[in-house]
């Protein structure tokens, strides 16, 4: 069972494999993602994250969800060095994790829901749990920033998240925190991680640092990258390979 | 990462020298020990993702593993002497000296911090390993797409419309 929808102004996809879908689940999911636009959106003047820009909500009146934010982001500055940061030109900004976040909620409530084999995405960054019962692991395609109508990857996942941030759209909008400049040295960088929002974060955070971005990931437990330079070379962790499917 | 590194075979280094010297005041006595400072630990900022701070703590007392015998050449006694818990910013090295002959002749490593994935990587291990290809278009079949793309597209359109609103 597949549904795909428009959240958080952005395409996401559920996949449920288990014969015991109820088409009700995607219901449930979409109203918490819908829960999370109106919190965090920087476009609704109502939302959380512009109240407390606008000095209209102090922290002893966050709801609970943004407190958690708040903690998992000083989790991620502290991992990062500082390289992810919510906090910047004195703006409260935390959507850089709030679409990692978001796919992590629904992931949960499906294992909840006692579901094994599913797949959640929103714009290109997944949590791929269990399997297609023809294969031993979800197959997922890396798209080529150069041509988004080719993939330059396949690997297959199974229990893990994938993320991937890039230059190649939007200019070097991922600023790098600490220098104050763009960074503009990977084109696209593609973090695998043991759950999506690890990968997001990371993926976010490395992306920032640059070229120096892969030995940082390098030095990661449990994280492979893959990044494609401005060059059209492509450098990746060494582990990265175990998830690679060779095709001809 | 090759600073620290330096950093933490200097304190190495200079453990030694400190142990060799004291070694050698001492070489009349009942029980010669290596030992090197113990600073107090402090916590590091690691990249592990933590719940909890890691638990390390220092060995208390310096123990020699095997009865030193009496000799009369070389300037130390016979054993195997470990030396207390230090740390070496990334964590605790404990090291054990070995004397033959009187001499100094090996020294083992007995703790590693392997707590933290940087500090294994210092401990003689080498640098993290990266790899590099050429992009290669590939042809099969896939569940799911990966890419930086959609959002950017669904940026555009959300601008568009926040911006549309605001007019």
């Amino acid at each position: 069972m597949k549904k795909t929808i428009t959240t958080m102004g952005m395409p996401a996809t559920v996949q449920v494999l288990d014969e015991s879908a109820n088409p009700a689940l995607f219901d449930e999911i979409f109203a918490g993602w819908q829960l999370i636009d109106e919190r965090f959106s920087p476009y609704k003047s109502t939302s959380e994250v512009n109240q407390i820009n606008a000095g209209q909500l102090s922290a002893l009146n966050y709801s609970q969800q943004m407190i958690e934010i708040v903690r998992l982001a000083a989790e991620v500055k502290r991992q990062t060095a500082g390289y992810f940061d919510v906090w910047r030109q004195g703006r409260f900004d935390p959507s850089g994790i709030v679409k990692g976040y978001a796919i992590q909620q629904a992931a949960s409530w499906l294992e909840a829901a006692g579901y094994r084999n599913f797949l959640v995405e929103i714009a290109g960054d997944i949590e791929l749990r269990g399997q297609p019962s023809t294969s031993t692991g979800w197959r997922v395609g890396l798209e080529n920033p150069f041509d988004r109508s080719q993939l330059i990857k396949i690997v297959e996942l199974k229990d893990r998240g994938i993320a991937t941030s890039g230059t190649y759209i939007r200019g070097p909008h991922i600023d790098n925190p600490i220098s104050g400049g763009a960074a503009e040295e990977l084109i696209s960088l593609t973090v695998i991680a043991e759950d999506v929002f690890r990968a997001d974060s990371l993926a976010t955070a490395a992306c920032a640092m640059g070229r120096a971005g892969l030995t940082f990931l390098a030095q990661v437990e449990g994280v492979e990258a893959y990044a494609v330079l401005p060059d059209r070379q492509a450098i990746f962790t060494s582990g990265f390979e175990q998830y690679v499917v060779e095709t001809s | 990462m090759n600073i620290i590194r330096k950093y933490a075979q200097i304190t190495i280094v200079v453990a030694l020298l400190c142990a060799i010297v004291w070694l050698r005041r001492r070489s009349n006595e009942s029980v010669a020990e290596v030992s090197v400072a113990p600073p107090k630990p402090t916590p590091e900022a690691t990249t592990e993702p933590a719940a909890s701070s890691p638990d390390v703590t220092p060995t208390a007392l310096p123990t020699p593993i095997s009865t030193p015998t009496p000799q009369s050449s070389g300037q130390y006694r016979d054993g195997a002497y470990t030396g207390q818990s230090a740390n070496a910013y990334y964590g605790y090295i404990q090291i054990q000296a070995k004397i033959s002959g009187g001499k100094l002749v090996d020294v083992i490593f007995l703790d590693h911090p392997s707590d933290n994935r940087t500090s294994q990587l210092i401990n003689g291990q080498a640098m993290p390993l990266l790899k590099s290809e050429a992009l290669q278009a590939q042809s099969a079949e896939v569940d799911i797409v990966s890419g930086a793309s959609a959002s950017s597209e669904a940026f555009r359109q959300s601008l568009a419309s926040a911006l549309g609103q605001a007019s």
